[in-house]
């Protein structure tokens, strides 16, 4: 229980934080003017396909995703960056907390606000709703692909925050980490066709093939989501271990 | 005075033994260990997952689910089953723009099959166009030719010797384009599911049965080329599709052994217009006598031998042909030779299915109405599409004989299915024949231009389907192809730009701005 109200109020802390900087709320307007724009252009260029409302969600759920590449890192980037550099944290360690505490109640924090951003795009469906029949099962499937890819995406954030005390150098790393994720659904046109074994490994690391071929479609493959829950497990367990690491070093 | 980092520095100095410098590299040992555990864990966990797919379908069609048939099927698979996917997409091409939409969702539902059964893989996909590298490694490693695109491909067997492929037109029914030139055709159903089991069954099966179409009779052309010569009057989609269930069309002249051959599956006599010699019709005979099936589709001629034959085995056809009275806008009625059916058998295996469509419609042209029932050896016939006479339609039997006046209009059958069905109390020695048979009045529905449209095609492959004992593959065209779409006026365009664009991206604005006043304040 004391765990758990550590890192609840470490949680609050951060969210906090988050909602009381100018910052979260510029995030939050452009992501939903630019995903506004693309509703908008993609609803009237798919006028008249029988599939219509499919396709504009699947389009902008696509057009979105590559959101994650710079959003997981602008999240975190300030994590333990900003709190090592202004030498906050040696204070934060002074309360009876754990590293453990700290790097899960700020990982929680930042997923919070990820997916109160990707939830700011619920009312575009709540218009299509209304205006006609969407299929909540892909954008169901979708969100729940979003959202555990955002662990894998904050975790990556989180450790690379606490590495550094520099937060562009935090960013830098976190995007070089979800670029490499990117990178593997281009590693795969490299492989020789006949290499079916490999490009089955590949399909299974790579999230926009995860995305496009499965969560858009409304399906939700188990193995995917273990996928990004097992790597965000053992990226925050790699940021405790390198929070503690400052007592040996 | 003592230096204090001297001092500090002084209890580390004998190294080996003390214990911060212990602590620390205990601390690291612990770490590299920890890390070397967590990586074995990831790994393997990951590994135990990749092989142990468990999927969730949430669509509200169940776009994604299979069916037990199709889990049974694939469960049957033992060895590899390749699946190429070129595709060349002209996105100018109306035709094609839905013949992709089709594979797309095909493709979809093929993640499902991989999933459940590891040995069905992806082996290729790719685009011709945009990777024209990869088509020639592909093209060259299956042995493809350059038209063999816009399809799955399936492969099996040591060297790949056994193929087969699936079409859009497999994958789905598609309805006439207002304009071919630039309207989408309308896709009507999609049946891919059906499409890619039956596919992978012919894979397993590796075997293909005959079905015999007699031939020398006027029957309608059997032979690929005097079948696209026949045009749109051809059986090219009919064969096509006889080919997609593992059935392998023969022709049948009865020549000097009178006999149909014991390998046969199905005997098709489609439309004859001359006479069976009385030896070509004891072979039929024969071969019903000995549990055969047939499925007859009678053209224009009658009083044939061949109709007794028919009529001693449960099917009577009738003299004349059948005419549907349409009323004009004007006033006034004319006669046409094309009578819709839209009456079938409610319990029969082969029409009860299409209970669950939205409509059953077929069209037969010069049709005769046959007559079931007056059968021996215990057969009953049951009729399985009919048209019923009622206020403002009619159906009237025209004889050929020019009457100058129109019987009264009627009902009636336009197909019946025939079989023995075990009494109740069998005598002792009592064995079951296992005949069956089908007549249809008309051949029109199995000719190109129809086969297609309506609900043709699933009548037809459901008479064939029943007549091979496989009443599990009695379908109907596949699931609907739900239309999601807004109805869009100028107003609901306006709010479209403005809602999405402005409103909502302003009211976080507003709340980020209020948020930095209040903290200035």
């Amino acid at each position: 229980m004391t765990a758990l109200r550590n890192v609840w109020a470490v949680l609050l802390r951060e969210v906090a934080a988050y909602f009381l900087s100018p910052v979260a709320w510029i995030v939050i307007t452009l992501f939903l003017l630019v995903n506004g724009a693309t509703f908008s252009y993609f609803t009237s260029y798919f006028q008249g396909h029988p599939r219509q409302i499919t396709l504009v969600v699947e389009s902008l759920f696509g057009f979105a995703l590559f959101w994650i590449l710079p959003l997981s890192p602008i999240l975190t980037m300030r994590l333990f960056a900003e709190e090592k550099r202004t030498g906050s944290l040696e204070l934060l360690m002074t309360a009876p907390v754990t590293e453990a505490h700290v790097a899960l109640g700020k990982f929680l924090a930042a997923q919070a606000f990820y997916c109160l951003i990707w939830a700011s795009l619920l009312p575009f469906f709540a218009i299509l709703d209304v205006l006609g029949e969407p299929d909540w099962g892909p954008i169901l499937t979708t969100y729940t692909g979003v959202v555990f890819l955002g662990l894998l995406t904050n975790a990556l954030g989180c450790l690379a925050s606490a590495w550094t005390r520099n937060q562009l150098v935090s960013a830098i790393v976190a995007l070089s980490g979800n670029l490499l994720l990117f990178y593997v659904t281009l590693a795969q046109g490299l492989i020789p066709a006949d290499a079916i074994e490999v490009q089955r490994v590949l399909h299974y690391l790579s999230f926009t093939h995860h995305f496009d071929g499965d969560f858009f479609q409304g399906s939700l493959d188990v193995r995917y989501l273990f996928f990004y829950g097992s790597l965000a497990a053992s990226l925050i367990f790699l940021s405790v271990l390198s929070l503690e690491a400052r007592k040996w070093r | 005075m003592t230096d204090v980092r001297t001092a500090s520095r002084a209890p580390a100095a004998p190294a080996a033994g003390s214990f911060s410098r212990r602590k620390r590299w205990m601390a690291r040992f612990r770490l590299a260990g920890g890390l070397c555990l967590l990586l074995y864990v990831l790994f393997l966990s990951n590994v135990v997952a990749f092989r142990h797919p468990l999927r969730v379908d949430w669509t509200e069609e169940g776009l994604r689910s299979l069916s037990q048939r199709t889990r049974d099927t694939l469960a049957l698979v033992r060895e590899e089953i390749l699946v190429v996917f070129p595709t060349y997409g002209q996105r100018d091409n109306p035709e094609q723009v839905a013949y992709l939409d089709v594979l797309a969702r095909a493709r979809q539902l093929l993640n499902e099959y991989c999933a459940i059964q590891p040995l069905v893989k992806i082996a290729a996909e790719v685009n011709v166009f945009d990777r024209p590298d990869r088509w020639l490694e592909v093209k060259e490693r299956f042995d493809l030719d350059a038209s063999q695109v816009n399809r799955f491909l399936f492969f099996a067997g040591g060297s790949k010797e056994l193929r087969q492929a699936v079409t859009p037109q497999d994958l789905a029914a598609f309805g006439p384009s207002r304009d071919p030139a630039i309207a989408v055709p309308k896709i009507k159903a999609f049946r891919g599911e059906e499409a890619i089991t039956t596919a992978i069954t012919r894979l397993i099966e590796r075997r293909k049965r005959p079905v015999y179409f007699t031939q020398g009779h006027g029957e309608l052309a059997l032979r690929p080329e005097e079948a696209r010569a026949a045009g749109p009057a051809g059986l090219s989609a009919f064969l096509h599709e006889l080919k997609t269930e593992g059935l392998e069309p023969r022709e049948l002249s009865f020549g000097i052994s009178r006999e149909v051959p014991d390998d046969c599956a199905l005997l098709v006599v489609a439309a004859p217009d001359q006479a069976y010699s009385r030896e070509d019709l004891g072979a039929i005979d024969r071969y019903l006598q000995r549990g055969g099936k047939l499925f007859a589709a009678l053209g224009p001629a009658r009083g044939t031998a061949f109709d007794d034959l028919l009529a001693a085995w449960g099917a009577r056809a009738l003299e004349g042909r059948l005419e549907a009275r349409k009323s004009l806008p004007g006033g006034g009625h004319i006669y046409v030779p094309r009578v819709p059916v839209r009456a079938f058998h409610k319990a029969h295996p082969v029409t009860r299915v299409f209970e669950s469509v939205p409509r059953f419609e077929m069209y037969l042209e010069n049709a005769r109405p046959i007559a079931s029932g007056g059968a021996e050896k215990g057969l009953e016939s049951t009729p399985l599409i009919e048209v019923v006479s009622r206020e403002g339609e009619g159906y009237y039997l025209v004889s050929d004989r020019k009457d100058p006046e129109l019987p009264k209009p009627g009902d009636f059958e336009l197909a019946v299915a025939v079989e023995q069905r075990a009494p109740e109390r069998p005598p002792p020695g009592f064995r079951r024949l296992g005949t069956r048979i089908v007549v249809a009045g008309s051949p029109s529905f199995l000719r190109d231009q129809s086969f297609l449209t309506g609900s043709h095609r699933d009548f037809t492959m459901n008479c064939i389907a029943w007549l091979l004992g496989e009443e599990d593959r009695v379908t109907v065209g596949g699931q609907e192809w739900a239309e999601r779409m807004i109805k869009a006026s100028p107003g609901i365009q306006r709010f479209l730009f403005w809602v999405p664009v402005f409103l909502l991206p302003g009211i976080f604005l507003c709340m980020g701005a209020f948020v930095y006043y209040l903290r200035r304040a």
